[in-house]
């Protein structure tokens, strides 16, 4: 008896430490994670910091390294080699986001199976079949290959892993306990990774199987009148009418017309809100009589932050700005002569090739009138909880065959049966980029930094004290004919193959233009003047419209109007499109009357509490699916898309008896414009009604329609998340702050010489990724209000500032 | 019984459970508390509901007082949030329950364990 009640004690006991000790699905490891000795209670930080020196030794520096906190959390590193400087970089940026840099990585090697799980091994595969890894391993060679690269990649993972391996699991950041896993150690391929994971984010849209689809129902004629390669409203990043100052190489030979097999997946939207901005006025336009810099690249809004602000002093640099914790160096900033920003060139850098196999077998392929060898590379998964799973990825010359006939797609604008090539997949040396721009002096030394960038390209805007302004659109361009890879290719034909790139220094750029300033938003680069292809289709105009209209007529500029340009609410496709949809309703029914007395009122700025942009953007929406929807939407299994409302808002008013206003699927009746307007008018009013249940009103005001979330790279961890922050702007707004995107760091640096440069800074969220931290979202609200930081830019360790908090100084072990 | 009775709670019991669970804990991992309770209780316990009453109270006053004094110092900056990320409705009440019931019954069912095992030996 005894015997008995004791095993059922001794195997209760047991057996609940191993229930808690595991995690159950979405439920984390609960004994660990609830014990105050180990769990999350251990990540709480104090408000009050604990000391204000703390000493560290640290294995494999070559000398001691002061790291300054200010009291925003930023550290300000001070070493006296570049090995210590990166070195000290890795350390302190584990130190605030090491769970966010492997978890990251992890994404971008499609590793997310080894955290979550089966459920992530679609979205592995993808990244590993689009050829994410395989770019990395390349990249990293050619990054290697640069001596001072090598330096500071691996003195970065070597900082990165004197962080780790001091933890004991307590100290594991709080998302470790929560998902049940432990920090691995850094390798410098993660950091290629990483960089890579940007060309994911900025540089893989692909209209392409759309297109194809369109040309195969439509034909040629009219896929190139629906689609024009360039907008009816635009101002151009390199002003018209801007010299070349290159004699240009000859364009390839077009490949003869090729209308692909398309494929028959469903379409999904491309995120209309990553972009980005910035600008430059140079000193005839500004207050000092020196150029002042902006930038604000828009990225998904999320916690913790995307960027990291530091500042790194070593003999030969001395530069502030934001960084991607995993990546070394400072990717947009200043130092005492220049600054520097980046906005997202959107190049035609992916292209599908339709490809021949020879049979069933998959072993080879047609290509120049010969079979050519199907190379094969392994991809191994670990799955959480010990299962693995082999994966064989097809490579032609081209690239992978990211999915085969009998796949389906997890993103549905990749057509099956091809092969990609893509930009990504480049040998490339990113990083020795930023590592001459942190170290610039002068335009010549910003230009000799640029010829070291591939991927993503990018508008690198640039400004100096000797009274420098310039924009480069720059990235490593292939060269194509025109329009070459709008459309799906052949596989087969040598002459759809990439033939070459673009010569660097022919990339679209401008300094000193006359109008006194540079800008860029994601528009078209250049005029149809500009010699080379780089893409047919490019952001919407509005927001570059908008920017170059106010720098044109700013003067004595300062960096508080160039703050308030940044914020700028103003909706410019409105201005452009209500005019005609008000036109369609003269006389407005009970229903309408009040919506439209709305729109007539409102300024046109998309403020946080204005009820018109919400019955705008809903309403141009609606019209834009009405027109449309029977032509490019009418079944699901050919995805297309839809001309540009550029495109259609030019259609209105110059062709408003345009056989697409009326639709196909009504046989017996022919819609007109007016109709459709009344219609989706009444349409916008009922689902506004709807989704409130309440009748026009406080309820429908723009903040609550847009609800901007800051979110959790977790999905799901809303309590980690900052929900519904009352912002104004929008998507083709200057202040481009949609529901999950807007501007993820905005700087704004005053040039000076003799060391007077000024930077200013803010990000939403915090430098600390550690939801236990005050520095975790401290800097939301300043960004909510669109005020900015005065960043603190030390010219060496020995100054002293009220606004140093902490201090860490680094010995060597 | 004297006032030391291994069923109290100032008791040789009880201290040594005190001294054991806190020193496991820093060095093992969590469920170390169950060890510890049990040896303690094995080694010292009066009665198998002393044992259980008091492993379950020493190790929820120890993770009492430091689950607080993390909150304390933190002014609460991660508990909310965690009591949200946990449905509990963003509750650091509830937190601090389901968190010192994790705790005393791990610890009480250790330390009962633990003495019943010595009975069985004892026999």
């Amino acid at each position: 008896m005894k015997v008995v009640k004791t095993l059922v004690t001794v195997g209760i006991t047991v057996g609940l430490c191993y229930a808690l000790n595991r995690g159950w699905g979405n439920i984390p490891p609960m004994g660990n994670f609830l014990s105050p000795f180990t769990g999350f209670w251990t990540n709480a930080e104090a408000i009050a910091p604990k000391s204000e020196l703390q000493i560290l030794n640290i294995p494999g520096l070559q000398d001691e390294v002061t790291v300054e906190y200010d009291e925003t959390g930023v550290p300000h590193i001070f070493a006296q080699n570049d090995h210590d400087l990166y070195l000290a970089q890795g350390y302190v940026t584990a130190k605030d986001r090491l769970w966010q840099m492997e978890f990251q990585t992890h994404f971008a090697a499609g590793r997310l199976t080894e955290i979550v799980g089966e459920k992530a091994l679609e979205q592995d595969r993808y990244q590993r079949r689009m050829g994410s890894v395989f770019g990395a391993e390349k990249s990293f060679e050619g990054m290697m290959e640069d001596p001072k690269g090598k330096v500071a990649l691996e003195a970065y993972s070597d900082g990165i892993n004197a962080y780790i391996s001091q933890l004991k699991p307590r100290d594991y950041p709080v998302e470790y306990k929560l998902l049940g896993y432990a920090p691995e150690p850094w390798t410098p391929i993660k950091s290629a990774l990483f960089l890579k994971n940007m060309s994911f984010v900025l540089a893989s849209g692909t209209d392409d199987l759309r297109m194809t689809n369109i040309l195969g129902k439509y034909g040629k004629a009219i896929a190139e009148e629906l689609f024009p390669n360039y907008p009816f409203k635009e101002s151009p990043i390199i002003p018209e009418g801007t010299p070349l100052d290159f004699k240009p190489i000859p364009l390839p030979k077009a490949p003869v017309d090729f209308v692909g097999m398309g494929s028959n997946k469903v379409a999904e939207e491309r995120d209309k809100g990553i972009g980005s901005n910035n600008w430059a006025v140079g000193g005839e336009k500004s207050v000092t009589g020196l150029p002042i810099l902006s930038n604000d690249p828009h990225l998904t809004l999320s916690l913790p932050s995307i960027w990291y602000q530091v500042q790194l002093t070593a003999p030969g640099v001395n530069v502030y700005g934001s960084t991607m914790p995993g990546t070394p160096n400072v990717i947009i900033g200043f130092n005492n002569d220049i600054a520097w920003g980046v906005t997202n060139v959107g190049a035609d850098v992916v292209d599908w090739y339709q490809v021949k196999f020879k049979d069933a077998k998959k072993e080879e392929y047609w290509h120049d009138n010969q079979w050519k060898k199907i190379q094969k590379r392994i991809e191994t998964y670990t799955v959480k909880g010990g299962k693995t799973v082999v994966d064989t990825v097809l490579y032609t010359h081209h690239g992978p065959v990211v999915y085969l006939d009998n796949e389906k797609p997890i993103r549905d604008n990749i057509p099956t049966g091809h092969a990609l090539r893509w930009i990504a997949h480049e040998k490339s040396q990113e990083l020795s980029a930023f590592y001459h721009l942190n170290r610039a002096k002068n335009y010549d030394e910003y230009v000799k930094a640029l010829g070291y960038y591939s991927a993503p390209a990018q508008n690198f805007i640039f400004a100096s004290n000797q009274n420098d302004i310039a924009l480069w659109v720059n990235g490593k361009f292939p060269l194509k004919a025109r329009e070459q890879g709008k459309y799906i290719l052949d596989g087969t034909n040598p002459a759809a193959d990439w033939q070459g790139f673009i010569p660097q220094l022919h990339n679209p750029h401008v300094k000193n233009p006359k109008r006194g300033f540079v800008s860029s938003a994601n528009q078209s680069s250049t005029d149809p003047k500009y010699p080379y292809y780089i893409n047919w289709e490019f952001a919407p105009a509005e927001r570059g419209r908008r920017i170059n209209t106010r720098l044109q007529t700013m003067n004595k500029a300062t960096v508080d109007s160039l703050r308030e340009l940044q914020n700028d609410n103003y909706n410019l496709k409105a201005e452009d499109w209500l005019p005609t949809m008000l036109s369609f309703v003269q006389k407005p029914s009970q229903k309408q009357m009040a919506a439209v007395r709305v729109l007539q009122l409102w300024n046109k700025f998309n403020n946080p509490d204005e009820i018109g942009p919400t019955i705008f953007t809903v309403w141009v929406e609606l019209l834009n699916n009405a027109i449309w929807e029977d032509d490019f939407g009418y079944d699901k299994n050919i995805p297309m898309k839809s001309p540009s409302h550029a495109r259609t808002l030019q259609l209105i008013l110059k062709q408003p008896d345009a056989k697409w206003f009326d639709d196909v699927r009504t046989k017996d009746k022919k819609e007109t414009l007016t109709e459709l307007a009344n219609v989706t008018l009444n349409a916008t009013i009922d689902s506004l009604t709807k989704w409130q249940n309440a009748p026009m009103g406080t309820a429908w005001a723009w903040e609550k329609y847009k609800s901007t979330d800051i979110k959790h790279l977790i999905p799901g961890l809303d309590a980690l998340s900052k929900m519904d922050v009352k912002i104004g702007g929008g998507s083709g707004i200057v202040n481009a702050t949609t529901g999950r995107t807007g501007p993820s760091w905005r700087m704004i640096v005053q040039l000076g010489k003799d060391k007077s440069v000024k930077g200013y800074g803010v990000f939403p969220g915090g430098q600390s990724g550690n939801p236990g931290s005050p520095h975790y979202d401290d800097m939301i609200e300043t960004w909510r209000k669109g005020e900015l930081n005065s960043l603190l830019f030390l010219q060496n360790k020995e100054e002293k500032s009220e606004r140093i908090k902490q201090t860490l100084v680094l010995k060597k072990k | 019984m004297s006032a030391f009775s291994n069923n109290k709670i100032f008791s040789p019991f009880a201290g040594l459970l005190l001294a054991l669970v806190i020193l496991f804990q820093y060095l093992l991992p969590w469920w170390s508390m169950a060890l510890a309770s049990a040896i303690a209780a094995f080694l010292l316990a009066g009665s198998a509901g002393g044992a259980f009453r008091i492993g379950a109270f020493i190790n929820i006053l120890v993770w009492l007082a430091i689950a607080f004094w993390s909150h304390w110092r933190s002014e609460g900056i991660l508990t909310t949030k965690i009591a949200g990320v946990l449905p509990l409705g963003g509750s650091a009440i509830a937190l601090f329950v389901v968190t010192l019931v994790v705790g005393g019954l791990i610890g009480g069912l250790g330390a009962l364990s633990g003495f019943q095992v010595r009975q069985l030996i004892k026999k």
